[in-house]
């Protein structure tokens, strides 16, 4: 397998007033192409610290302390960051657990998505305009004329979410970081944005980051696991290895979640 | 027979504009029925905007109903204040952030004039140690607990009044799986502890399975299918149901 992204040595502080807090200490992974690994461990563990580090969109008192991002061989940590934005969203994208509170409020769908291909693709107006159609079909979006010029409070957390895969995918990243996408929506609709991600995955081709504390979505969708546990990664391994010989207690814990009330 | 409820029904106005004139009508719950026995678990599963919540509120006097009544076996509710309490999803806004634990704990004790004030810290104190918390917790404010342990000091002052019937909207949802599982264990313990009945409401069908005994599956304020935990999950009457338990797998 072709390697895409490995992360050596990643380590995050927190400067707070009183005291430093290493939020991700040592963290190593590799993601090849076209594959789904999942990062797994519980609220405050470092795994969104850690996504957002890959890219460098850190809170203002967070600081990368050492370690190395190498997207295809290259250490993106580096760069200078006019350099990095043209991989932000182009190369490496993103999509966050809370839709609704990332789109803009105050422009609509058609012109924030239209934004991205303008900004990345430098195409004319109209050309971006009947991408980002194509992108909301693309989605399932079945009204696509309605909800290309509606607002995102006009749209439900499912849609909105649906929206926010689209725009993600405007410039064909070949990285995509999902940080919880579904936790905040029902069963239904959590089942169809997982199913959407995995066929636009198999279309497009691109790789799957996806964060997460429920190990149910793992056993559905990644060939790997890396488990998190106190801004370190704990244990990582196959799936079924995982699933099937756990080691460390947190990932222990996870598992009796998941059988206790992940699965029916 | 702890509670009955006898076609519920809830009208919401819409409004619209400046004068907030009314431009329409919204039906949230369309004639809900159902019996609950004492000391039971009954689920109550529906997807998002399906009048899980409404009907939650209605129950606990919250929001009137626009027609149809509710029923409370006296012999158990007899002081309804006191013995039917609720717990919400979100544990960071059923909180009052400034008040400190201990005067959150204190007050049902206080309104409901259960025991002497001199007895308030040591009564607190129990309550936060059955729920997994000690007793550094009493003197701190809100925001310096987890959303897990928010959750707990919750259920600590749900029980302190020594309820009958505790509804418990979403109470988990929004917590860690791990965190989830934890406070579903704690659910039961005190269930068969203080001897209670729930109303369980929730989206997610496993958790359902696992702390309910009946089952009511409600869509667009209707109650569209009603049977025992067993019998919903092997096998479901309505289309509908199917449809959430294939996305539950």
């Amino acid at each position: 397998m072709e390697k895409l992204l490995e992360v050596k040595n990643l380590k995050v502080d927190f400067q707070l007033d009183d005291r430093v807090i290493h939020a991700v200490d040592g963290v190593d992974l590799r993601l090849d192409k076209n594959e789904t690994v999942v990062l797994a461990g519980e609220s405050g563990s470092g795994k969104t610290i850690t996504a957002l580090a890959l890219t460098r969109i850190l809170p203002r008192n967070a600081r990368i302390v050492s370690g190395e991002v190498l997207l295809e061989g290259k250490n993106i940590l580096d760069l200078e960051e006019r350099q990095l934005s043209l991989i932000r969203g182009a190369r490496i994208a993103y999509i966050f657990q809370e839709p609704t509170s990332y789109l803009n409020p105050v422009y609509t769908i058609g012109e924030q998505i239209t934004e991205v291909i303008i900004l990345h693709q430098d195409k004319l107006r109209k050309v971006a305009q009947v991408q980002a159609k194509k992108l909301l079909e693309a989605v399932q979006i079945g009204e696509v004329n309605r909800v290309f010029s509606s607002y995102p409070h006009q749209l439900s957390g499912g849609m909105n979410q649906r929206v926010f895969i689209a725009m993600s995918l405007a410039c064909k990243p070949g990285l995509l970081i999902c940080d919880e996408p579904t936790t905040s929506l029902d069963v239904t609709i959590e089942a169809q944005i997982l199913k959407l991600l995995i066929r636009l995955k198999k279309e497009m081709g691109f790789s799957l980051l996806f964060i997460t504390h429920n190990l149910a979505i793992a056993n559905k969708i990644a060939s790997r696991i890396y488990v998190m546990y106190q801004g370190k990664i704990v244990e990582e391994g196959l799936t079924a290895k995982i699933f099937n010989d756990p080691q460390h207690f947190h990932t222990k814990e996870l598992i009796t979640a998941y059988q206790k009330i992940g699965k029916l | 027979m702890i509670l009955e409820a006898r076609d519920i029904s809830k009208e919401f106005k819409i409004e619209q504009g400046m004068f907030k004139s009314e431009a329409g009508r919204t039906l949230a719950l369309d004639k809900v029925s159902f019996v609950l026995d004492e000391f039971t678990t009954l689920g109550v599963v529906g997807e998002s905007g399906s009048g899980k919540t409404t009907l939650a509120k209605i129950l606990l006097g919250l929001v009137p109903a626009s027609s149809g009544e509710i029923v409370f076996n006296d012999k158990f509710i007899k002081d309804f204040r006191k013995d039917v309490q609720i717990i919400f999803q979100n544990p960071y806004n059923s909180l009052d952030p400034k008040m400190r634990i201990k005067d959150a704990l204190y007050e049902p004790l206080l309104i409901h004039n259960i025991l002497p004030r001199r007895s308030f810290r040591l009564k607190a104190t129990e309550l936060l140690n059955r729920v997994g918390l000690d007793e550094s917790a009493l003197e701190r404010y809100p925001v310096q607990f987890s959303g897990g342990q928010r959750q707990r000091i919750c259920i600590a002052r749900a029980i302190a009044c020594e309820p009958k019937l505790l509804v418990l909207d979403e109470p988990i949802s929004s917590l860690d799986l791990t965190i989830q599982a934890k406070l579903l264990e704690l659910f039961l313990e005190l269930k068969r502890e203080f001897n209670l009945t729930y109303i369980f409401i929730s989206h997610n069908l496993c958790v359902i399975k696992y702390i309910a005994d009946k089952v009511m599956v409600m869509h667009q304020g209707r109650v569209i299918e009603e049977a025992s935990s067993s019998e919903i999950f092997a096998s479901p009457s309505q289309e509908y149901t199917r449809e959430l338990l294939e996305a539950a797998k």
